[in-house]
């Protein structure tokens, strides 16, 4: 296409993976090949930047144009959530079924929820920690060692007070 | 934010270095009086042509040219005959080019913006497309077959132009003013695509906009500045500081010089995105079954070399060339190929197992390399008695450009070698 600065030439690809691990090709092979890319070296950069990240899922943004990969690491609230719970980085091929039952500050919460204000559609930061506390609910987590539905309902009641911003 | 002053009459000049053409104040004027921003930047000569270069000290992040919706020039400001769309579909390129040609041909014709472009002479001889035969086949092969493909749509668009711009609302241009206003809109159009125009169809993006061509391109993605898009208009902002004097670039795209050179009629001497297209010395390396299956796979044809590497598309090429036309589609060293491809099987593992294959396709490889440096060196040696030859003579300067490319090329592997002995 002769137009220049033409947005169609940066082809960006998500996937999930997990932190500092190479995974498998299967994910990649089929999306990254046909572009050019070798998907053992791809493999290798998600790995590389995904260090911070160690054995947890993320989600990962590839960036690619004219053969280079430009991996980032896409802020989910599930792995924000899990991160927060700071537990031992574990081997995830030995232990299977990892329940979270631990208790995360809601100071933590709501700084997690700033994080993805941009992704939420919601109209007060009251929202998104809300959608959040969800998250945690389904990752099996506690907040201020209660249930996070708990929290949700306290928001609602105006028992705790959720910044403005 | 403080309201922004508009450059006053007295002001205008500061625009222009000394020694840019006249013509080039009254677009200025023409696009200053139209509410566009300029900040900080002047038009300079410089040794490839003119450029923009910064006037004073520009910070990074700075908003330097705005360009209101205004000024720009897309299919929706054509008129169209009224006829149903299945009689004339609308082709973009082609009635922005007879807008262009159009433009031109009136008597008085008194538009800022087609004073400036260049005379249709230059287009003839920096764009492949307007080559002569005996220059294409002596250019490398993707050029070539590119050209050709332009040629073609060349031919379709003017007669789209004749027919609908033509004989249906009476726009006068000659076939020599169309070819010429064809080749501004290729080398000229912006994609403008606010994120309101999702919808709208990639080719209906194609739009003339004044003085952003007056920036020129860079490879360099992450320090030359940004152009973005919005309903009101498009702006340029710069992503790094720039010095007095310094010329501000902004990039079309990674493109190798290639793509550049057919596309805009230039190549730059040091591209850091710069690659070989070596699709025709693989083919031959290929049986018609070999190419189906890659095509199926979508392997089929890109193969790009460069200072590094081979793509990986390459390789899948070749790993399947060495695979003879009867195991094609059954046996287990065939479905091993196709476990690589899907990912089921990792290279290190595929490497592992096919040894002996694997120093096949680097042999293979080896020979494909030998073969584009020994058809480059052929050619350039084409290339240059014809240089000689009086009959060439007008075609010099294509001539040049072509021997130029296989020089960039040569050089690429040359440093592919280097690295990979």
């Amino acid at each position: 296409m002769p137009p220049k600065f033409d947005p169609n030439e940066v082809k960006i690809i998500y996937l999930r993976a997990t932190g500092g691990e190479v995974g498998a090709s299967s994910a990649l092979a089929p999306k990254i090949g046909p572009l050019g890319l070798s998907p053992k070296k791809v493999g290798e950069d998600i790995a590389k930047a995904t260090q911070d990240w160690k054995g947890l899922r993320v989600t990962c943004k590839l960036t690619i144009q004219n053969r280079q990969a430009a991996v980032s690491v896409v802020p989910t609230a599930s792995s924000l959530v899990i991160k927060a719970l700071k537990e031992p980085p574990r081997d995830r091929k030995k232990e299977k079924n990892i329940k979270h039952t631990k208790s995360i500050p809601l100071d933590e919460i709501i700084e997690i929820a700033r994080t993805m204000r941009h992704k939420s559609l919601a109209k007060e930061l009251k929202g998104t920690v809300k959608e959040i506390l969800g998250t945690a609910f389904s990752v099996g987590c506690k907040v201020d060692g209660k249930n996070p539905k708990d929290v949700q309902e306290e928001i609602d009641n105006g028992e705790v007070e959720i910044p403005e911003e | 934010m403080p309201k922004r002053r508009r450059p006053s009459s007295s002001h205008r000049q500061d625009f222009l270095a000394d020694g840019v053409p006249e013509a080039h104040q009254r677009l200025l004027e023409h696009v200053l009086a139209n509410n566009a921003r300029l900040s900080k930047v002047k038009i300079a000569k410089l040794p490839h042509g003119i450029g923009i270069v910064a006037s004073e000290r520009v910070q990074k992040n700075e908003e330097i040219t705005f360009i209101p919706k205004s000024l720009l020039v897309n299919l929706y400001d054509i008129e169209f005959p009224n006829s149903s769309p299945i009689d004339h579909p609308t082709k973009v390129h082609s009635s922005l080019a007879a807008y262009v040609a159009s433009q031109f041909h009136a008597p008085n014709s008194n538009d800022p913006f087609i004073s400036i472009l260049p005379p249709f002479s230059s287009f003839k001889s920096s764009m492949p497309l307007f080559w002569s035969k005996e220059v294409l086949t002596n250019c490398p092969p993707w050029i070539h077959s590119f050209a050709l493909k332009q040629q073609e749509k060349l031919k379709d668009d003017y007669e789209h132009a004749v027919k609908v711009h033509r004989d249906a609302r009476g726009v006068e241009f000659s076939k020599e003013e169309f070819e010429w206003a064809w080749a501004v809109v290729n080398t000229r159009t912006i994609y403008y695509r606010p994120k309101k125009w999702y919808k709208v169809p990639a080719e209906d993006c194609m739009t003339m906009c004044p003085f952003i061509d007056y920036y020129n391109h860079d490879a360099r993605g992450d320090e030359s500045c940004t152009v973005s898009f919005s309903t009101d208009g498009l702006r340029v902002t710069t992503q790094k500081p720039y010095a007095p004097g310094e010329e501000i670039f902004v990039t079309y795209g990674e493109y190798n010089n290639d793509h550049l050179l057919v596309e805009y009629g230039f190549a730059l001497p040091a591209n850091r995105a710069d690659n070989i297209n070596i699709d025709h010395w693989v083919f031959s390396k290929l049986s018609s079954r070999h190419q189906e299956i890659l095509r199926e796979m979508s392997f089929n044809g890109g193969y790009l070399l460069d200072e590094n590497e081979v793509c990986y598309r390459t390789m899948m090429a070749l790993r399947l060339a060495i695979i003879s036309d009867d195991d094609l589609g059954i046996g287990k060293r065939y479905w091993d190929f196709v476990k690589l491809v899907e990912g089921e099987m990792e290279e290190d593992e595929y490497v592992e197992l096919y040894e002996m294959d694997e120093k096949m396709v680097g042999g293979m490889l080896k020979e494909v390399v030998e073969a584009v440096v020994k058809y480059g060196e052929e050619k350039t040696e084409n290339l240059r008695q014809m240089l000689a030859d009086e009959e060439f003579l007008e075609q010099k300067d294509s001539i040049g450009s072509a021997i130029e490319r296989w020089g960039q090329m040569i050089d690429i592997i040359a440093k592919y070698r280097e690295k990979n002995k």
